[in-house]
């Protein structure tokens, strides 16, 4: 957030981000085995809830409204069950990732109409656009568009499964 | 959290966002990552209405600011204005009436965190 401070996103600038870089985005206060909510807004608000308890956004309602605001813009939900709300927000120090998982489903306006199931939230600061975050959400999609590796993440017991997952299926 | 203080980190961050938007190579990075993007239009309307609920002289100073630097909106702790990174000796009022903080050095808008 300090206006004259290189965040860490410039720190680790690189076009083609290292594994552990990759890695360590990922935070074990972020993860949501079981969502609670069952709705769009909802989940998106369980979520928020859950960033602001951690202390990890500045202001739960700006960061709230900053992500529904981008899904105006189109759904983040982009298909196979996955969604991935994201933005650039002023309420983050530095790039911010939940993972998220909902076993029964939830009605998200997917571009497929279909239900989801997996989400990763990302929030990135403003600072040196494009460095890090769009690769980041770039690898999050390579990930994800495989089947397979959906099935697993929906099947990872905890968070240590998750980052062993995370960590045995990122591709250089 | 004061209103009008509230409006205006949604409307920073909505300003950020829009920018980022209409970002040629951004929009392109999005679509082929497979994200829908409408119409710029929306956020813009968006962004009218949360301008409207802002009042005026306290929206003229943000744009004033906006222009001047990257954000508008800043947090400050312990006294220090995380925008100018300056010591302030006391808090100052946008307007004596009311209970919107700017910083006395840079008169960047203020919100405090602990």
């Amino acid at each position: 957030l300090l206006e004259d401070e290189k965040p860490q996103e410039s720190e680790r600038g690189k076009e083609h981000m290292k594994k552990k870089d990759f890695l360590s985005f990922f935070d074990r206060e972020l993860f949501i085995p079981e969502l609670k909510a069952r709705a769009k807004n909802d989940i998106l608000q369980e979520m928020v809830n859950l960033l602001s308890d951690r202390k990890k956004v500045k202001n739960a309602p700006t960061t709230l409204s900053t992500i529904l605001e981008r899904e105006k813009l189109g759904s983040t939900g982009i298909g196979g069950g996955v969604a991935i709300p994201h933005s650039r927000s002023l309420m983050v120090d530095q790039i911010t990732v939940l993972f998220a998982r909902s076993e029964k489903g939830v009605r998200y306006n997917a571009i497929d109409k279909a239900a989801v199931h997996l989400f990763f939230l990302i929030l990135a600061p403003p600072q040196d656009p494009g460095n890090l975050y769009l690769p980041f959400l770039g690898k999050i999609v390579e990930v994800i568009k495989e089947k397979k590796n959906r099935d697993k993440l929906m099947k990872v017991k905890d968070y240590d499964e998750f980052i062993d997952f995370m960590d045995k299926v990122y591709k250089v | 959290m004061i209103e009008q203080l509230q409006t205006l980190l949604i409307l920073q961050d909505l300003d950020i966002l829009i920018k980022e938007m209409q970002d040629k190579k951004v929009q392109a990075q999005e679509k082929k990552l497979g994200f829908s993007l409408g119409n710029l239009e929306k956020l813009e309307k968006a962004r009218e209405e949360l301008s409207g609920k802002i009042d005026k002289e306290i929206l003229k100073h943000y744009e004033k600011l906006m222009q001047r630097y990257n954000r508008a909106v800043v947090p400050v702790r312990d006294g220090t204005c995380f925008g100018c990174f300056i010591k302030q000796a006391a808090y100052l009022h946008f307007r004596e009436s009311d209970d919107v903080l700017i910083c006395e050095h840079c008169s960047r808008f203020q919100f405090r965190i602990s």
